[in-house]
């Protein structure tokens, strides 16, 4: 049974190892993932054609009405686990 | 609608966006102002993008010799596809980090998107502006129409 406990705990370490326990380290994470997401915009609105934007992106995967109200449905669950409740 | 008018509503809704950003960094998570502002926040979103489509598909006949958009649901070139990818990997990783942040044990600080979120005012202003800007994105960009898909097209004559 110790054995046991012992690699479950090992296992439950496992994701702390990855990506961390420090909360500036994961502010830092995400502001990171914020600005290249922003980036990625941004070169794409000022290169005209190669690099999509997300407007180009969301138009050209989620053409129908239906994946368009699915992506809707996402998002709006999203902000509301994020910021409403 | 002409350029002009567009760069100003689009300085608008920016402006906007920020300021109800700012406003809403400071809503306690669970009260009835967090969900009813978040709720009618993208409402309001949602609504803008859906008449900022409209406006678009209106004006599409008179300025179309030079779409800025590409047929929705088209086939993408190679360089659009290794742009989707670079989207695709920065989402993948945020998406895995969010993941192993989540399974972490109980007694050690949480690194997701949503304790982050809690944690830092400044970075919920921040993603709260950014989740406005992509639900603006979803409702704005155009909707591929009955009749109007791939299959027909290819029926046309070239």
């Amino acid at each position: 049974v110790s054995g046991a406990a012992g690699v479950s705990r090992a296992a439950a370490a496992v994701p702390a190892a990855v990506v961390g326990t420090s909360r500036p380290l994961g502010l830092a994470f995400w502001v990171a993932v914020v600005a290249a997401l922003l980036a990625l915009e941004l070169v794409a609105r000022l290169t005209a054609g190669g690099l999509p934007s997300l407007g180009r992106l969301v138009a050209r995967y989620l053409p129908t009405p239906v994946l368009r109200a699915a992506a809707v449905a996402v998002w709006l669950y999203a902000g509301w686990h994020l910021f409403a409740h | 609608v002409t350029p002009l008018l567009r760069r100003i509503a689009g300085s608008a809704a920016a402006g906007a966006i920020v300021l109800l950003s700012a406003w809403a960094s400071g809503w306690p998570r669970s009260s009835l102002i967090a969900e009813v502002g978040t709720l009618a926040s993208a409402v309001a979103v949602l609504a803008a993008g859906a008449a900022c489509r409209r406006a678009r598909t209106a004006a599409a006949p008179a300025t179309s010799a030079q779409p800025a958009e590409p047929a929705p649901g088209g086939a993408a070139g190679a360089g659009e596809r290794i742009g989707a990818a670079l989207w695709l990997a920065v989402a993948l990783v945020a998406v895995a980090w969010d993941l192993l942040a989540l399974v972490t044990p109980p007694h050690r600080p949480h690194l997701t998107l949503s304790a982050t979120t809690l944690g830092y005012r400044p970075f919920h202003a921040l993603a709260f502006a950014c989740w406005l800007g992509l639900g603006l994105v979803l409702a704005a960009a155009p909707v591929r129409q009955s009749g109007s898909g791939r299959h027909r097209r290819r029926r046309l004559p070239a």
